[in-house]
């Protein structure tokens, strides 16, 4: 344990040092834990590609940023790939869920329908981004991330049970939200 | 766990080149030796030391505080000469208030992380050593003597927590040789009290054993010329380096000698004023 800690260290100087080098060791030492995590949170094999490259990318370009003497590399590998990737996530859902939440039921006009669809999004969005983070993580997770309520407690680490409440307290508020500002059901 | 694909690696490593280009070869064989002792050294001081330990009594520098600033004294030479100062250096007020620790890491990391980013013409720039008169010499012979110095002290302060010393790896005792050979003629001309009694083309030999070790032919005076070898001095590498950090007394080096004994001595003795204490 304690031979680890010293390797770790050193890598941090040697790639502070621009040893190129180390940052192959790096990869090859974690690479697998990294993307392992960016997978799982992502689904997706390009996405942990492109998570597996920031995170290495970070490190090469900050390593001092880790502290050995607060904990070991790898959990803070695994931190930095779980976050990267949940920002990678809830971009993506942004991006592809949040139109075909807001499609418009009533006849209109091409026009019409991009307005409506727009400004549902936008209100859309604006209730989730109001959330407390607690409800808010839940919510990106288990709709815009596609998973089960069980996934979204692992991902979290948060007992089933709470991870359910929370999904209901959040769906009842954003309900409430969006039917006093019209746009919901 | 699921394996990332094979080329990611490639990928990985490209991206982070162009982000960031790696320190060119020249400057990264005499960077990572420091670097390594440096983290060698940080372990020590962040993880292993109580606030007890930095007042136990040392030989050199009195205690562990003193020791590592004096380290830090010695690597701003470095840094001072190079101009080496970073935006986000601690102001005024936080370096007053910065332990000696958190000094010595905050330039250390300067110092690599600033000289990774420099050309390999850096290395030629005239910068001050530590020790006897802080004589001017090159960057690439200023960054082994912070190697050998943070080494010193490290085992220094291993002495304090009552654990065995460190002998430096096999690249660095041979980092530390070739310094030793450049610096030994100005020292020896410094010290020697028969100066100027040996013609000029004559040299000495080091053939050192253990890891690190080889044989190294110099001459005897700055910018001479071997035709002959005077004095063949046999001995440990780690020994040797114990030498020139003044951890080792001259007087009783284990060694043998042929040729000039009384040259091996005047070597011995201009090897030991080599130390930065």
């Amino acid at each position: 344990m304690e031979e680890a800690a010293d390797d770790e260290g050193e890598l941090r100087q040697r790639l502070a040092a621009g040893d190129h080098s180390a940052l192959a060791e790096a990869y090859d030492t974690y690479g697998p834990q990294v993307y392992g995590v960016a997978l799982s949170v992502t689904r997706s094999r390009p996405a942990a590609e492109d998570v597996t490259q920031t995170v290495f990318v970070w490190l090469w370009e900050h390593p001092l940023v880790f502290d050995p003497a607060r904990g070991r590399l790898s959990v803070w590998l695994r931190t930095l790939a779980h976050r990267r990737a949940v920002d990678h996530v809830r971009r993506e859902r942004r991006r592809r869920w949040l139109p075909v939440m807001a499609q418009p039921s009533g006849v209109a006009t091409a026009a019409d329908e991009a307005t409506l669809r727009s400004d549902t999004i936008l209100r859309v969005q604006r209730v989730v981004a109001a959330l407390p983070i607690a409800l808010r993580e839940v919510v990106e997770l288990a709709y815009f991330g596609g998973r089960t309520y069980r996934e979204v407690a692992a991902e979290l680490g948060l007992p089933e049970g709470t991870t359910k409440s929370r999904i209901r307290i959040a769906l009842r508020r954003m309900a409430a939200q969006l039917r006093s500002e019209g746009t919901g059901p | 766990m699921t394996e990332p694909p094979a080329n990611l690696r490639r990928q990985v490593l490209h991206a982070a080149h162009r982000q960031r280009a790696p320190a060119p070869p020249a400057v990264l064989a005499l960077l990572r030796p420091y670097a390594q002792q440096v983290a060698q050294l940080e372990r020590l001081l962040v993880a292993t030391l109580s606030p007890d330990d930095w007042t136990t009594p040392l030989p050199h520098h009195g205690d562990v505080t003193g020791v590592v600033t004096h380290l830090a004294d010695n690597d701003a030479l470095v840094a001072e000469d190079l101009g080496l100062v970073r935006d986000e250096s601690p102001g005024p007020a936080a370096v007053a208030t910065a332990s000696p620790a958190q000094r010595w890491r905050h330039q250390t990391e300067v110092l690599l992380t600033e000289l990774s980013r420099r050309d390999v013409a850096e290395l030629d720039r005239t910068v001050r050593l530590a020790g006897r008169g802080q004589p001017q010499r090159p960057l690439r012979d200023a960054l082994v003597q912070r190697t050998l110095e943070t080494w010193v002290h490290a085992n220094d302060i291993r002495q304090a927590l009552h654990q065995p010393g460190v002998a430096p790896p096999a690249d660095h005792v041979r980092l530390i040789v070739d310094l030793t050979v450049r610096l030994l003629p100005l020292a020896l001309a410094l010290t020697r009290p028969r100066a100027g009694a040996l013609p000029a083309d004559r040299g000495a030999r080091l053939v050192l054993s253990g890891p690190g070790g080889g044989a190294w032919t110099f001459a005897l005076e700055p910018g001479g010329i071997v035709r002959s070898v005077a004095v063949v001095v046999h001995a440990a590498a780690a020994d040797l380096c114990h030498l020139v950090a003044n951890r080792r007394s001259p007087e009783g080096f284990p060694c043998t000698v042929e040729g000039d004994a009384g040259l091996a001595r005047d070597l011995l003795h201009a090897a030991a004023t080599l130390a930065c204490d």
